[in-house]
């Protein structure tokens, strides 16, 4: 790939991913500053990595991978000072708080509480989920992650379950 | 209770959060070839430390009378140029290469790295200091009137030291349980 062809496709990446990548960095640094950082390093290392792209996968799995390793690389960084602990998706368990019907729930409470959730993950869960918020299809977050489509779908329900239980009574919409 | 429904879900995480500040092209070429930017940023307080046990330990090389003391203070400050030479060869680096491997594949490796870097901070973070540290001790011991009041006075970074070497050991011993997790997750749950 030469380096004009590097720079278009970077373009086309950034034009149809970048404010997905902007909401994927939510779910790997709560501070803003620091998530700015991770943006623009996530941008370099995107640019750099675009030189060895060769079409085998999707655009879009290949933007994914290099965004989600480099959030990853930042989070362990970071642990290294924070001493945070992450779990499995299986083992987080929310606060017994009432629920709230969805209704009465801000767009900024349910946001909050998702990355309340995924704060807690561990990266490979955090991937998933953040994949499943974007809308990427299970087949392709499999392609991603390294993990099989089922593993997904058992990930996915088990978020869904925490947040239906926390917003949703019967009927509720959420 | 019925079950979210994705598109709402999916809606509410779009709604919220900055979109993405785009750096121009120069900009980002620029940063790549500062390459090491954010290994630096990561290690900026052990940098940090290092000068201050430069300054402190430069300052006792001057000041000092007894010859042990200013060696063992040289030897301290060649350690610590060891320690943080060996911390930036040590983090991983980002590699643009293999950050376009799967996410599982990339996180074990770097568990992996960070799990040797921790295991083995006897050797390569506190065992380049230890020489300038002993002699510097024990030029040290003559200006104690008693064994037993200098041993209370050596205890001290002994303990600090050995308190560094076990926090990092527990915290290798923590990485190796993640990545057994990783490698024997229920049957079937990775490809």
């Amino acid at each position: 790939m030469t380096e004009a062809e590097q720079d278009q496709a970077f373009s086309d990446a950034i034009a149809r991913f970048g404010d997905a990548i902007a909401r994927m960095a939510r779910g790997y640094e709560a501070d803003a500053d620091l998530r700015r950082d991770l943006e623009q390093d996530i941008q370099v290392a995107l640019w750099q990595s675009l030189a060895g792209f060769d079409g085998r996968c999707a655009l879009g799995t290949w933007v994914w991978r290099v965004a989600h390793n480099r959030a990853t690389s930042h989070i362990i960084a970071r642990r290294r000072h924070t001493q945070r602990h992450w779990s499995n998706i299986e083992d987080v368990d929310l606060a017994a708080d009432d629920p709230t019907p969805f209704e009465r729930a801000t767009s900024e409470q349910a946001t909050a509480l998702i990355l309340s959730i995924i704060d807690r993950l561990d990266p490979p869960d955090r991937q998933i989920l953040l994949l499943y918020l974007e809308g990427v299809a299970a087949a392709e977050t499999g392609e991603i992650t390294g993990v099989s489509p089922e593993v997904v779908a058992t990930k996915i329900h088990r978020f869904k379950t925490m947040l239906t239980r926390r917003f949703a009574r019967t009927g509720d919409a959420l | 209770m019925t079950s979210p429904n994705d598109d709402s879900v999916h809606s509410v995480w779009r709604q919220g959060g900055d979109a993405l500040k785009p750096l121009p092209l120069a900009e980002i070429k620029s940063r790549a070839r500062v390459f090491d930017r954010a290994i630096g940023k990561r290690n900026r307080r052990e940098y940090f430390a290092a000068a201050f046990v430069t300054l402190i330990f430069g300052l006792y090389a001057l000041i000092l009378p007894d010859m042990l003391l200013k060696i063992g203070s040289l030897l301290v400050i060649a350690g610590g140029f060891v320690m943080v030479w060996q911390l930036s060869r040590r983090t991983s680096r980002p590699d643009p290469g293999a950050e376009a491997a799967d996410v599982r594949a990339y996180y074990r490796a770097r568990l992996v790295t960070e799990e040797r870097m921790l295991a083995r901070v006897g050797l390569w973070y506190i065992g380049p200091l230890i020489p300038g540290l002993a002699l510097f001790m024990a030029g040290l011991a003559g200006q104690f009137d008693s064994a037993l009041g200098f041993a209370a006075f050596a205890a001290i970074p002994a303990l600090v030291i050995l308190g560094i070497w076990l926090l990092n050991r527990h915290a290798a011993d923590k990485l190796r349980q993640q990545i057994a997790r990783l490698d024997n997750g229920p049957e079937g749950e990775w490809k």
